[in-house]
């Protein structure tokens, strides 16, 4: 176990250094100027030097995204619950939220922002469009897939609709829930980020995405790649974090956690 | 068996039958009385109805038409039935599966608690309360599972081949200490089983069915007081009763094959 965990966390570092390492070869070598491509020194560099202003971005980007992702989960559940209670809401429903997800959000974002006054409301609407889907998809069948045996036990002991769905459909459903959650994290930061180049707006609220379109238009190359890692970064950690509580709930019974036994 | 005959039934199936909405007829009507403290198997080829009997007794499916009636203190909490597959709430542990039967009727915690406990101790497995399904070997889920049923003090046990997916030894075992319980408990039990010798091992009575549709085809009793002793696998009565129904099973099966 020791070793193997060991080699899982150094080989991907070591990926890393080498590409920063060839990045940076190739950028001091051709003498390539910092408005094509900065070296990661220089990326480093402005990241430092410009620190307050792409942290604040970074905190409303975060924001954005996890306001987003609470929404996602809290209605994407709700409906769930909704359609497994009642098939005709299910086939009323889905149509439209499949409709959502596959109109890409680029397209719809320009009416949401038109539509809602307040630029980072907008915004967070926008990225829980964009992620709410695989919470549905997700839960919804992790709520029908129980144990058929288990609902029998449950019917003969005569369980309420409510008992049958707390104490067997929710924790049946967790798997489920949590795999369709890492893919909802993922949409929700993209969305963040999709709306807010849609959006364009600036001012005191302005996330990532506004720190790159600016830093483009006025050809501060090394600080857009600055905003670009810290957008990636986040996604990184946002995964981390899921993955992490993902392990909390299931590490006890599901396969998907438990540690391989060799 | 006259005996027997003065003691009351727990279960009174009258003419029960079923056929699926699909239109396969699972169940010829079927007349079957099982009195108190009676130990009746159901042995039959695959397909012949045994488990849909046990479910139109447990009252998870309707009968299409007859009558099953459960005497009084043999209705659910006081029936419990095991399913073929240990059928354990993975993500609870041991005693949060036991004790769910008590969770869902709204029983105190503390009272809950020490009723499943008593139960645990009753299958021998007091020492893993806090261990999770996936963590037991088939045999230990399968007690845990009768620990389940046990727990809300039943009267009338129906059991759905649980022994089948266990390895002979383990099988042998649990048939064993489950003879005990049944008896000392003066437990009713409806057995469905495919295992001849698990039949008369376990039983006061053993049925016959026959497939498509499924109807019983003949019974017999076995007198050999309960429980028994693993010794008793090894007696001539034991060898005849078996030899006995493995031709009834043979002529069911000749039967369904033409």
């Amino acid at each position: 176990m020791n070793g193997r965990n060991w080699t899982s966390i150094a080989a991907p570092v070591v990926v890393g250094a080498v590409f920063l390492v060839l990045w940076h070869a190739i950028v001091a070598i051709n003498r390539i100027p910092p408005y094509i491509v900065p070296g990661p020194l220089l990326v480093l560099e402005t990241l430092v030097h410009d620190w307050d202003a792409l942290y604040h971005s970074l905190l409303i980007t975060l924001q954005v995204t996890g306001s987003a992702l609470l929404l996602a989960v809290f209605l994407g559940s709700l409906l769930s619950i909704l359609f497994v209670q009642s098939r005709l809401l299910e086939s009323a429903l889905l149509p439209y939220a499949v409709i959502l997800q596959v109109t890409p959000l680029v397209a719809i974002a320009p009416l949401i922002i038109i539509w809602v006054s307040d630029p980072y409301d907008a915004l967070v609407i926008c990225a829980t469009v964009a992620s709410i889907f695989p919470v549905i998809a997700n839960t919804t069948i992790g709520l029908r897939s129980v144990d058929g045996g288990l609902i029998d036990l449950f019917r003969l002991y005569g369980a309420s609709r409510t008992q049958i769905m707390l104490r067997l459909r929710i924790p049946s459903a967790a798997p489920y829930f949590f795999a369709g959650l890492r893919v909802a994290t993922a949409l929700a930061l993209i969305g963040a980020v999709v709306a807010e180049f849609v959006a364009g707006t600036g001012g005191t609220r302005s996330g990532l995405a506004y720190q790159i379109l600016q830093a483009g238009l006025q050809l501060k190359i090394p600080r857009l790649f600055a905003a670009l890692f810290l957008i990636t970064a986040t996604g990184i950690v946002l995964f981390l974090i899921v993955s992490w509580l993902s392990r909390l709930a299931l590490r006890r019974w599901h396969e998907s956690e438990l540690p391989q036994e060799r | 068996m006259t005996s027997l005959d003065t003691v009351p039934a727990a279960v009174d199936i009258r003419g029960a039958s079923k056929t699926y909405p699909n239109g396969t007829r699972a169940l010829e009507p079927i007349d079957l009385s099982v009195r108190q403290g009676e130990f009746v198997s159901i042995v039959g080829p695959s397909g012949c109805g045994k488990s849909t009997l046990l479910r139109l007794v447990a009252g998870l499916s309707p009968a299409t038409a007859g009558s099953i009636v459960l005497s009084e203190g043999y209705s659910p909490p006081r029936l419990a039935y095991v399913f073929q597959s240990p059928t354990l709430m993975p993500w609870a542990s041991v005693q949060a599966n036991v004790r769910l039967p008590l969770d869902l009727a709204g029983v105190a915690r503390a009272e809950a608690d020490e009723t499943t406990r008593h139960a645990l101790e009753r299958v021998g497995l007091q020492d893993f309360p806090g261990s999770y399904p996936r963590e037991l070997s088939g045999g230990m889920q399968m007690r845990v599972s009768i620990a389940r049923a046990l727990v809300t003090g039943p009267r009338l046990l129906l059991m759905d081949e649980p022994f089948g997916a266990l390895d002979e030894i383990t099988r042998n075992r649990l048939d064993r200490e489950f003879s005990e319980l049944s008896a000392s408990e003066n437990l009713t039990v409806l057995f469905v089983t495919h295992s001849i010798y698990e039949a008369v091992f376990l039983s006061s009575r053993v049925l016959v069915m026959s497939p498509r549709p499924g109807r019983i085809h003949a019974e017999i009793g076995i007198d050999a007081s309960r429980p028994r002793a693993d010794s008793v696998r090894g007696t001539a009565e034991f060898a005849a009763h078996s030899a006995r129904l493995s031709e009834m099973l043979g002529a069911v099966m000749h039967e369904a094959a033409q």
